[in-house]
Order: structure tokens, then sequence, then C-alpha cells
């Protein structure tokens, strides 16, 4: 898939149109800074981002980032528009109103749909992007590369099942239940030696002698039914006194003072789990907030869902389980008090029913102490649909006057009770203990079932995130072999090898790069790597996942991506370019002018289009690109305001084009002690092409090969301009207007004129395996060697 | 190499993943397992899900195991 055109309209920094006409090759594109290039690498972020530019995602560029992605003096009611054209009459275009509402169409329709699926860091690399992957901490890089290794969805569907799992144990009530069961569990234990069928059935049928004459029902629930009625029979039929003496045993059997101390007592934890919530959740705050304050934007990030603000993933992901993990604990506590309170509601309850009885109410009524006259008619003012819902932290006191009253008096009363009495009482609870056996075998079964789920999505999630794992480190592994690869190339001979991606152990999500530094080995290249090795580091790992996969065929943007490199490094890369991205379009951007006077001048031209963006003169303008490939417009744009500054201009872009082309032709020149071989100029260069290429330089006409002259007079010519106006220039000063043009186009001409004019290629560019010779693609011109 | 974009494709993959994982649930409660792996195959876990939607999918899933427990005691009866 390559790029056959990009067209802007009223974008970042174009206006009326700007055409990049790539005709699917590759494009090295110049332009001073501000020159407008990174407008075409904003224009393909746009469409991949789906309207969004990272570098503009902040406060002043407006909700759709319309004071940033339109150039400031579109005229009114005219849309910024952005078409890129591929090969195969493929074509995605997006029209953005005034308001910045982008509008996307593309032929065929979905093609704009499979462009925003590619990841934007497979497709374009930008100078301040270069070392951003490397400088990430180890979960930042983990997160960066989830989505290039195409794992990002399963990531998130740990998350999911995370969540899930949090919402299946609050939406079945799990805490509520399972404090439910402990409660009934304690209780129906105080009375049966253990809750299995043979041991409650065996305790009833011995209470069934007592009880029940004829035959002995086989099965536990109709023994226990048959058993309850009995016993309450039974009370029934004894004498008032005996009668009062069972219900007042029945409200003793409530057990309210310690229902009274495990309401109390959860009640204070639940208080002390909402304080320790508070102090945590604040906590947690503060240390995001001041990680915000911190946080570079180059760091890994997510968008926070709560607040749209970027943070760390990894530090994201640990807040919200914290969050979750006090919650969950919080709710614990509310269950217990919960079910802890309204059991005692429930007691309370239960015991104004016993105390309304007939035979109770008369006696309390007429012969019962004062003291339990009062505390009954307290309890029988209670609101107890008010106390079911809460605790009633204001009428703590009447609740203790209540509990404590009802069971001192009661107790003081039970003293003289006959024992006969403790037994059918005792017996009764037992019974009602054996009838609490399936509610509880049923609270058992639930949440046994609940926790298959739990079970089933734990062990869910842990088998996805060991395939994230194993897939990462698989993937990784072969990245790494391709990073070494391209490494090796831009730095050969260099002690800093074996640089590779890898998973460290103590960490979950975590991925970083470790090295050997002059054969030791290091866990990150923060540690040792210069700028421009990190630099160069990142572009390896750019490269090496952008050959991941499908994407390995789409083109790739490099906008000034070797600013910190030296000159051989910057030679190595073009190798690179030249060998390993030979099939790929590349779009490479550069403010560099000698780099781009070298790419121009090594880059073959079957493969290769050159632009030249002319400097930025304001809004109204936009994008201008130059006519020519080379860079004297830099020198023209000079001109009017300081000619002396433009000469020298020509000066510099005449030393480095020369010196390539005596690289390139391999002109041999004079040996000159120390640093002075590094500090030839020019003339130096064009007086030995001159000496030279009237031997070397051929051109054929028909079958005849003749000296080519013509380009060694328009040498001597710019000689002569250079020494007379370049130096002086340099040197002295003083030039004027009508000179720097005559030295501006006599350069131009003396470039130009190792170009074939029939095939348009170098006289370098063919294939230069022959030791004896030079030539360009079409043979017409040669420069001979012997 | 491998390719991301098989990976990408991998709803098999990771219905296969969570199919083995959750084989204990299958024997347990095959009507949970069932919707589990449904919503599997059409994507819900691959996707952000708002608190809502996975609430409402716990929902089912406890009102599966109820309704498994229904047919069994029909069964036992």
């Amino acid at each position: 898939m390559r790029i056959e055109q990009i067209e802007l309209s009223w974008f970042r920094g174009a206006s009326e149109k700007a055409t990049l006409d790539t005709a699917s090759k590759s494009v090295v594109i110049y332009g001073a800074n501000g020159a407008g290039k990174s407008s075409f690498c904003d224009a393909i972020e746009y469409i991949l981002s789906n309207g969004k530019i990272d570098h503009l995602s902040h406060e002043y560029s407006g909700v759709r980032q319309e004071k940033g992605v339109r150039n400031t003096h579109t005229p009114d009611e005219r849309p910024s528009t952005i078409s890129v054209n591929f090969d195969g009459d493929l074509k995605v275009g997006v029209e953005i109103a005034c308001d910045g509402t982008p509008t996307f169409e593309s032929n065929p329709t979905e093609l704009v749909d499979y462009m925003q699926s590619w990841e934007l860091e497979q497709f374009v690399l930008r100078q301040d992007e270069v070392a951003k992957f490397v400088i990430k901490t180890k979960g930042g890089k983990y997160s960066a590369l989830l989505p290039l290794l195409g794992l990002e969805k399963y990531e998130q569907v740990a998350e999911n099942l995370v969540l899930l799992r949090s919402h299946v144990i609050e939406r079945s009530n799990l805490a509520s239940k399972k404090a439910k069961l402990t409660v009934l569990e304690g209780e129906a234990l105080k009375h049966l030696p253990d809750l299995s069928e043979a041991s409650v059935l065996t305790t009833l049928s011995t209470l069934a002698k007592d009880y029940i004459t004829g035959d002995i029902p086989p099965e536990r629930q109709t023994l226990s039914d048959v058993l309850s009625r009995s016993i309450e029979a039974r009370i029934g039929s004894m004498t008032p006194e005996i009668t009062r003496y069972t219900l007042l045993n029945q409200i003793i059997e409530e057990d309210m003072p310690s229902k009274l101390a495990g309401a109390k007592k959860t009640f204070l934890n639940m208080q002390g789990q909402v304080d320790t919530l508070l102090d945590s959740r604040i906590d947690v705050l503060e240390k995001a907030q001041d990680f915000l304050d911190r946080l570079e934007i180059s760091e890994g990030e997510i968008e926070c869902p709560a607040c749209g603000q970027p943070v760390k993933a990894e530090n994201f992901i640990k807040h919200v389980k914290d969050e979750l993990k006090s919650l969950e604990q919080v709710r614990t506590a509310r269950e217990a008090h919960k079910l802890a309170w309204r059991t005692l509601v429930n007691s309370l309850d239960k015991i104004r029913g016993i105390a309304q009885q007939e035979t109770l109410a008369l006696w309390i009524k007429e012969e019962a102490p004062i003291e339990l006259k009062d505390v009954i008619t307290d309890l029988n003012k209670v609101d107890f649909v008010k106390w079911y819902e809460r605790y009633p932290v204001k009428e703590e006191d009447t609740l203790d006057k209540i509990v404590i009253g009802i069971v001192s008096q009661v107790e003081k009363l039970l003293k003289r009770t006959p024992p006969s009495i403790n037994k059918i009482v005792e017996d009764r609870e037992t019974v009602n203990s054996a009838n609490s056996v399936d509610e509880i075998n049923t609270l058992k079964q639930e949440t046994v079932q609940i926790h298959w789920i739990i079970g089933a999505l734990d062990s869910s999630e842990t088998a996805v995130r060991e395939f994230i794992k194993t897939t990462t480190k698989g993937i990784i592994d072969q990245i790494s072999v391709e990073i070494q690869s391209l490494w090796a190339k831009l730095h050969p001979n260099e002690p800093i090898e074996d640089v590779k991606l890898y998973m460290p152990d103590e960490a979950e999500k975590a991925i970083d790069i470790s090295l050997k530094f002059f054969g030791v080995e290091q866990p990150s290249p923060r540690l040792t790597l210069s700028e421009g090795h990190r630099n160069s580091l990142g572009l390896c790992i750019f490269l090496a996942f952008s050959r991941l996969g499908s994407a390995s065929t789409r083109p790739i943007l490099l906008d000034d991506i070797v600013s910190s490199w030296d000159r051989e490094h910057r030679g190595m890369l073009v190798k690179i370019l030249t060998q390993d991205f030979k099939d790929r379009q590349v779009l490479l951007f550069t403010h560099e002018r000698e780099w781009f006077q070298e790419l121009r001048l090594r880059l073959p031209s079957t493969d290769w289009k050159f632009f030249v963006l002319k400097p930025w003169k304001g809004p109204d303008v936009g994008l201008q690109w130059s006519h020519s490939e080379d860079t004297f417009d830099d020198a023209r744009d000079l001109i009017e305001q300081d000619p002396e500054a433009a000469g020298n201009c020509v000066r510099r872009i005449m030393d480095t084009h020369l010196g390539i082309i005596a690289e390139n032709l391999q002109i041999n020149m004079p040996y000159r002690r120390g640093d002075r071989n590094d500090h030839r100029t020019c003339v130096d260069f064009i007086e030995r092409l001159i000496s030279e290429g009237k031997a070397r330089f051929r051109i054929r006409t028909g079958e005849e090969w003749l000296g080519y002259e013509e380009p060694i007079s328009s040498w001597l010519t710019t000689r002569g301009l250079l020494i007379a106006w370049g130096d002086r220039s340099s040197h002295t000063g003083s030039m004027v207007r009508n000179e720097v043009e005559e030295l501006i186009e006599a350069c131009q001409a003396s470039l130009n004129s190792f170009r074939c004019a029939g095939c348009n290629s170098f006289v370098w560019s063919a294939d230069r395996t022959r030791q004896e010779r030079l030539q360009c693609n079409c043979g017409k011109l040669q420069w001979r060697y012997g | 190499m491998n390719n991301p974009d098989t990976l990408k494709d991998g709803d098999s993959a990771l219905v296969d993943i969570l199919r083995s994982s959750m084989a204990e649930l299958d024997k347990q409660s095959p009507r949970v397992y069932q919707r589990l792996i449904q919503h599997a195959r059409e994507n819900f876990f691959e996707q952000h899900q708002t608190p809502g939607r996975i609430r409402s999918l716990a929902d089912e899933l406890l009102t599966e195991l109820k309704e498994g427990n229904e047919d069994n005691e029909n069964r036992t009866n």
C-alpha cells in the first residue's frame, strides 16, 4: 500500500491547497523549521486517530481541536480538508467544519475504518517521540507495546473478568449470605452436636420419646414439624404459672445481651472501615494529584475514564484495585452490621409479641414488678419499622435500657423456675435449631455455587494473563532479533550489543530493554546510553515494529528523526533505508539541509523523490513548494534582507554538496595535516573535480564516447564566482543582490551537470560494482577510472 | 514473525482459553458456563464495558445459576 498523494487545504500550515505528489515513491521533504512539513504528518495522524492530533490535546485547542487543526486565517465558512490517495484508486478524505467537526469519507467506504484500526505507533515517528519509548517506565513500555502486539483486547478481557467477579459478589449478596450462615450455624450448634442429617435425626428421635406417642416419623423434616407442634401443645396445656415461666424463658433464650453487643461491635467496625476508607481514598487521590503534577507529556498513559486526564496505566489500574478492595471491605462490614442489628430487632419484636400473649400480659399488668412493667411499656413504644432500617444512634440509651432492663428483671424471676420447665424450653430450642438446618443448607449451597462462578472467573483471568505473557514473550523475542539486526547496521563495531526487549520476572505487566555495554549486562538503556544512542535505539524499535504483521506493507512517516545523530550514523540509516526498507514507502521529513543534500545524492531516484518546502511566509500564503530539488531557495529567501547571509548560505550548500559528490566519485583529495582534512571547502573540491573531470567525465554521442566538456566550463565559472563572491560573503561581507543571484544560478548549473538529461539520474546512480567506472541509469554519462 | 492480525482475529483463541479455564464450571453449572461462552463469542469481554452492562451480566449469571438449580430439582422430582 503506497500513498500517491496528500492534499491539504486550510489544514494546519496549509492555505488554499498544498499537494504532496509522491507518485507512489518514497520521498524526502526538506523544509526549514516552521516550513510546514509536519502538517503532512498531522494530517495522517488526524485521519488515523479519528479527528485528533496528540500534540494538540490541550486546553487551548478547543473541544474538537478546531483552534489547532484549522489554519487561523481560513476564510469564513470554508472547511479545512485533507485528502489522501493510495495506489489502487483508494482514497480517504476528511472535511473539517468551522467548529472542528470532521466528516470522513473514503473509497471504498470501509477504508477509513480500516485505517483507523492501524496503530499510529507503527506508522508515524516524530522527532520528539523517537526516544519516548526507550525512556518510558517498564509498565509504560508494556502499555505502549500491548496494542502493537495485538494484545490490548486481551488486557481488556482480563479487566472485564475482574469487574464481573466483583459484581457477582455484590449482586449475589455473598457477604450477607456468609454472615447469616455464620450466625445460624453458631446458634444451631449450641443445641445440636453437629448439623449432619443423621445426627439431627438422632437428636430429634431421642426427644420424640418424651413428646410423641405412637410411631415416630422417620424423616427429619416431618419429625421436626410434629415435635414442634407437640411441644407447643404441651406448653399450652400447662398451668398459667408454668406457661408464664416458659414464656419468660423464651425471652431469655433470645440472648439479647450478646445480640446487642454484636450490633454495637459491628456498628463500630463499620464506622472504622468508613474512616479508614476515607483516609485511604484521600491518600490515593493526593498521590494521584502529585503524580499528575509531575506527569511528563511523553510518558505512556491512558485517559482516565472518570476525569479524562491522562494517567499512567499501571498506576491507574492499581488505584482502581485499591479503591475496589477498600469498598469491598466496607461493604462486608456494612452487611455484617446490618445482619447483627436486624437479628436484635427481630428478637425485640418477638419479645414484644411474647409479652402481649394473654397469660403474660395479664400477669405483667397486675402482678409483675414495676421495673419490668416500665421496660415493657418502653418496648411497646419502639417504632420497629424505623429501627429495622437503621441502628438508632440517637436512641442508644433507650435501646440499652430496654435490653438490660428486660433481661435483668426476667433473670431474677427465672431463678425460681421449676426444673421441668427449663427442660421443655431447652427441648423447644433444640427443635427450632433443627428447623433452621434447611435454611443453613440452602445458604451453604448458594455460597458454594456463587463460588463456582467466582472460581471460573478467577481462573479465566489467570489464563488470559498467562496467554498475554506467553504471546508477548514470543513476539518480543522475535522483535529483538530484528532490533539487533537494525542496531548492528546503525552502530557497526560499537561495544553496545545484544539489545533486546524482555519481560522482567519480578513485575506482572512490564517490558524493558536490556543490552550489553562494553560487555557488561545492563537492565535498562537509560543507565548508559547517550541521547543520540537512545534516539537511535528508539528508531530501531519503531522500524522493527513497523515490520510486524500487516503493518509491514504500509508506508512509514519519519519526521525529523535524526537531529541528534552525527553524520556517520545518518549515513548508516541510508543503508537501512536502501537495503532493509527498499520495498517500503518511506516519507522522510527533515529540516537539516546537509542531511537532505546527502539523501538526494545517495538515494536512488528510481525509488525516491525529493521535495523542498520554501520557508513559511504566513497563514495566507501557506505551504509553498520550491521548483527545484536543491536547497538554494533558503539562500534566495535571504537575498532581499541580507545578501551577505544569502551568499554565505550558498557557500555552505556548495561545501556540503561538493563534499558528497567528491565522495561518490571517489575523488582523491590531497592529504592535509591533522584537522585540516575535515575542513575542506567547496573550492578545494571543485578544483579537484575540474582537474579529474577533464579525463574522466564522458558522454555518449551515438556510438562514440566523448569528453564531457560543458560541465567543466560551468565548474570553472562557478569556481571563479565562489572565490570572488562566496569567500567575500563568508569573510568580508559586502555582496549585492545581483551577485548572489548569479552565484546561485552558476552553482545550480554546476550541480545539475552531474545529472543525466536523458534519465535524470546522477552519474554515480547505476550499478557500482564495476571497478573501472560509474555511470547514470541509462548509461549515457560515465565517470571512468584508469 | 507472528502476525498480530492473526492474534487480533483470535476470537476463537479467547473462547478456547475461557473454555478450558471454565471446564469445572461447565460440569457444575452448564447454563452459567454457556452464558459466559456466548458473551465471549459476541466479543463482550474484549470491549470496554460500562459498570451497568457488567452488573447486568452478573445478574444474568446468577439467574442462570438459580434456574439451573430449579432444572435439577425438577429432574430429581
